[in-house]
């Protein structure tokens, strides 16, 4: 804090805002965490956004036609459209309708999907924080949006509503199973429940062969059953029965118009992304892939986060000025040499690695979506009791035999 | 009735999977193929359709082959067609040739009805209008009072000429009639006079 | 019987069955049809279909109406197979009136016929695999499509409502052109057929969906009066091509698709919808053979705009894409018909939905009524 006040008295600042002698300790630190957070909620809009734009096309393209093409070049200011058209669109609210499940459902289920943002990485050092119990939080925060799709279908007391919030649960709860399983054998390979580290444990092989997939066949089947477990979860086809349109009209959001709709739109496209990012993070390598990157010195003084790097250069406390000194330097590579460009690249390419991987896996997702018819409600059950568990509980063996004998 | 065989339940669940699986993945590369291939969208309005000949669409009528005959409107199912002139035969002036397009099948039983070609479904398709009197379109050009009176006075120009010429041939008929009755009066009378050779 | 559902306060908890509405506007019920499902739970016990939201008097209409000017309203009872309406009407007055038609005319009925009957299979098709999820084959089928609406639209004017069959003939001859756009056609459609069957129809999905899904069993399909995809999915070989030819269709060759259970139960689901695929390849074969056997000559008898019938009655029935229609004409010497009664097939076929949407999931309600493939302006008329 010493270090605050003295750079402002000296650059006469002080003299300016005497308010600023009175500022608590804590405040750069949570600031530090708002402006990240911020960025984290920037990020998902954006991308929300524009792969709603992306999914069109894709599927315009898909079935031999055109997607938007007319809102701008290439139709590339067609989401603002939409953006713009839901939200000037009347918030109806039936009149059978129990507002405060109304209205907390669509808040409950943007936090399930916005939440795991929060220690998904980007890259080694771009991630808001990197939890020791990182997988764990994901998993678990992802069932808050189940909560939340309950209340969606009870709250507007229409009964079509009621069917998609019932389908839906059933769906998600039981589909957690065997993506907990699924996820459970790369913690019993990698030995760690720190995203940081399970990329870290990745990168021991040549090129990608250090991939989770190509560590273990239990990992490679895991792989395709995860991203089949979380298709079900973000409920998307062919498991979309919830908002199977053409059956219940809109499922559980068919009573919701307006920004309530908006939340749910965006939440799906944001969960969506969890899914991909973690898929590509567990068992892909994350940011570890196949653009290599550069090798850093060897005597690169390692942070695991800005945060550390704040801590070194504000000597054990935490400054705005020093997290601000140390942006500003890795950018333009003054603060730590040659090193700081070097840390730049690094992470750059790591998070276009990741954006490789985590995309690739959204289109495959919408891909998917337009090919395959929906399946049923009991066939969806059928799927995840019968035939992804026992398979998830032999893969999850085999993961911790294969540990335990060749460690 | 067949029904389905009962096959090993477990090798039944393999073979359920694997069918997934296979099935999955066929359907994915026709999807991926038509994803880069090439589409078919017509960037309307920049690029139109080709309208064929003989495509039915808006009426094109052509006011100076009609004759107000009526053949139109007679064959037409849900009576669309509205039609009012002046003068009859070969010297018509048509006041209105109205069409409802609220009403119209486009069915083409009008344009095969005229006997003249007058009426002829075109290729025109786009109807759009904001109000429903709009509907209702007319075809016939709209004629001032004068030119009205003016054919009106024709007409009663062509009539009195009618009549003339009627009414000369009349008295010419009735004067030869006459010549021809003195004739035969003259030829009884010669008759007469002459004594029997 | 079903009344309206009620609404109820969202906190009073009821435990007893559900009346949902799957209300005349609603994505997969094929045009206005109100269906009201008494669901247990997930489970539908009953189903009562209520129909007439499309009723548009044709049939007392066709009794103030000289006999040409009919057709242009028996084109929009199925407005999906316009070229196949007008057909048994067509017959019956011809039959009343010992009108003859040209050779030329009947081919050129049947190659229409059967081309209209294969885009109306292309959006049965289309429409099945939308109401189950899949988006994409809906857009395939309509390229598909639009090379048939293109040729009907050189031939007839119009593109969905042809007026094509007229008493004594048909409105206009072909040309080569067209007839080169025809086997162009059916080049595309015999190329793009497995396709199809790879993306839709041996989906596993798509199969699980259907098969052994709304089975209609031989004696259930007979005693209701099912016709058409129908009754031959459920194992009946019973085709009005065959068993009571028109048109000259006795000189074509080409099999009937019967439904034999292939993936499931014969009766299932899947077997209409197979039977419908296969109906559209057979459809391929008779237009070929049509278009190289269609005879020099006139294309239409001349038979007057207005004529007097004498007294009578006929009844005609055609075999439309969904299933038997007939006319069944009565005349009392006038130029005006006494009655007109239109037999529509999806009308009879949709009886069957009470009897077999019986202690089913919701999701195959919508998977039934799509196998029955129903157009409501056949329905109500």
């Amino acid at each position: 804090m010493n270090d605050v006040i003295q750079t402002f008295h000296q650059s006469g600042v002080g003299a300016l805002c005497p308010v600023l002698l009175y500022v608590p300790t804590w405040l750069p630190f949570v600031l530090a965490y708002l402006v990240g957070g911020g960025i984290i909620v920037a990020f998902m809009a954006v991308m929300a956004l524009v792969w709603t734009y992306g999914e069109r096309r894709i599927a315009g393209f898909i079935q031999v036609r055109l997607g938007p093409n007319r809102v701008g070049p290439l139709g590339i200011l067609q989401p603002l459209a939409d953006a713009i058209k839901l939200l000037a669109k009347e918030d109806i609210m039936p009149s059978a309708a129990n507002w405060g499940l109304f209205t907390a459902a669509p808040i409950l289920v943007f936090l399930g999907a916005m939440l795991p943002f929060a220690v998904l990485p980007f890259s080694e050092r771009i991630v808001l924080t990197n939890m020791q119990l990182g997988l764990y939080f994901v998993l678990a925060f992802q069932a808050i949006e189940v909560i939340g799709i309950l209340m969606a279908g009870w709250g507007p007391g229409s009964k079509w509503s009621l069917y998609g919030g019932m389908r839906l649960a059933a769906q998600m709860l039981s589909y957690e199973i065997p993506m907990g399983l699924c996820v459970l054998v790369v913690i019993f390979l990698a030995g760690s429940l720190n995203l940081g580290e399970i990329v870290a444990w990745q990168s021991q092989g040549p090129w990608i062969f250090g991939w989770a997939i190509f560590r273990s066949p239990a990992a490679f089947v895991a792989f395709f059953m995860f991203y089949i477990a979380g298709l079900a979860g973000t409920k998307r086809a062919p498991f979309d029965l919830p908002e199977a349109e053409s059956e219940l009209v809109a499922g559980y959001h068919t009573e919701y118009s307006g920004l309530r709709f908006a939340f749910f739109f965006m939440s799906e496209y944001a969960a969506m992304y969890v899914v991909c990012a973690l898929a590509a993070i567990l068992f892909l390598g994350g940011w570890h892939g196949p653009i290599p990157r550069p090798a850093l010195p060897e005597n690169a003084a390692f942070f695991s986060t800005w945060l550390d790097a704040i801590h070194a250069q504000a000597g054990g406390g935490l400054s705005l000025a020093a997290s601000l000194k140390v942006f500003a330097g890795t950018l333009a590579g003054t603060a730590f040499g040659k090193l700081g460009l070097t840390i730049a690249a690094y992470e750059i390419i790591g998070v276009i690695n990741m954006f490789l991987k985590a995309f690739g896996l959204y289109f495959v997702m919408i891909w998917v979506r337009w090919t395959l018819p929906r399946i049923r409600i009991d066939q969806v059950m059928y799927l995840c009791l019968k035939v992804l568990l026992p398979f998830g509980l032999v893969c999850a063996t085999w993961a911790a035999i294969q540990v335990v004998v060749f460690p | 009735m067949k029904t389905a065989e009962k096959k090993n339940p477990v090798a039944q669940y393999f073979a359920d999977i694997w069918a997934g699986i296979y099935t999955t993945y066929a359907g994915m590369k026709i999807t991926i193929e038509y994803f880069f291939g090439k589409k078919v969208t017509m960037r309307y309005p920049e690029e139109k359709p080709v309208i064929p000949p003989g495509h039915r669409g808006v009426h094109e009528y052509r006011e100076e082959k009609c004759t107000g005959c009526r053949a139109c409107v007679r064959a037409c199912p849900v009576d669309c067609i509205a039609i009012d002139l002046l003068g009859r035969g070969r010297d018509v002036m048509l006041l209105q040739f109205d069409i409802d397009y609220s009403r119209c099948l486009f069915c083409n039983l009008c344009a095969e009805a005229c006997p003249f070609g007058a009426v002829v479904l075109g290729e025109k398709y786009n109807l759009a209008c904001g109000a429903r009197e709009d509907c209702l379109r007319h075809f016939a050009r709209p004629k001032s009072q004068e030119e009205m009176d003016e054919f009106k006075a024709l007409l009663a120009r062509k009539e009195a000429e009618r009549k003339e010429a009627q009414a000369k041939k009349d008295a010419e008929r009735k004067a030869r009639e006459e010549a021809e009755r003195k004739a035969r009066e003259e030829a009884e009378r010669n008759a007469q006079e002459q004594p029997e050779p | 019987m079903a009344n309206e559902t009620t609404r109820e306060p969202a906190d009073t908890l009821r435990t007893e069955e559900l009346l949902i509405n799957m209300g005349p506007q609603h994505p997969s019920t094929h045009g206005v049809l109100r269906l009201i499902v008494q669901t247990d739970g997930e489970m539908v016990r009953r189903t009562w279909p209520q129909i007439g939201f499309l009723h548009r008097c044709f049939e007392k209409i066709a009794e103030s109406l000289d006999y040409a000017k009919v057709i242009p309203y028996t084109d929009r009872m199925d407005y999906l197979g316009s070229m196949n309406n007008p057909l048994p009407f067509c017959l019956a007055v011809e039959k009343l009136g010992g009108f003859a038609v040209p050779d030329r005319a009947s081919y050129l009925r049947v190659i229409m016929a059967e081309l209209n009957r294969i885009a109306s299979h292309l959006l049965a098709f289309g429409t099945y695999a939308l109401d189950l999820g899949a988006f994409t084959p809906f857009l395939y089928g309509f390229r598909e499509r639009e090379m048939i609406l293109s040729i009907f639209e050189k031939i007839s004017g119009g593109r969905l409502l042809y007026h094509y069959p007229r008493i004594g003939g048909v409105a206009r001859d072909m040309t080569p052109e067209i007839a080169a756009d025809i086997r162009a056609f059916l080049v595309q459609m015999r190329k793009v057929w497995p396709e199809y069957n790879t993306l839709l129809s041996k989906n596993q999905i798509f199969v699980k969906r259907t098969a052994n899904v709304g089975v209609i069993t031989r004696e259930q399909a007979i005693a209701y009066g099912l016709t058409g995809p129908c009754l031959r999915g459920s194992g009946v070989a019973f085709d009005l091509r065959k068993a009571h030819p028109y048109c000259g269709y006795e000189r074509f060759s080409f099999d009937v698709p019967v439904g034999e259970g292939a993936m499931g139960t014969t009766g299932d689901c899947w077997d209409r919808y197979w039977v419908r695929m296969a109906e559209m390849m057979e459809s391929c074969k008779i237009v070929e053979q049509a278009l190289d056997g269609l005879p020099e000559g006139p294309f239409f008898e001349k038979v007057g705009r207005s004529f007097d019938l004498p007294a009578g009655e006929a009844y005609v029935p055609c075999e439309n894409p969904r299933g038997e229609l007939g006319f069944y004409v009565v005349s009392d010497g006038s130029s005006k018909a006494l009655r007109v009664k239109s037999r529509a097939p999806s009308f009879c076929n949709l009886c069957i939905t009470d009897a077999i949407c019986r202690d089913v999931l919701l999701a195959d309600v919508v998977a039934i009524i799509g196998s029955i493939d129903i157009v409501l302006g056949e329905v109500d008329r």
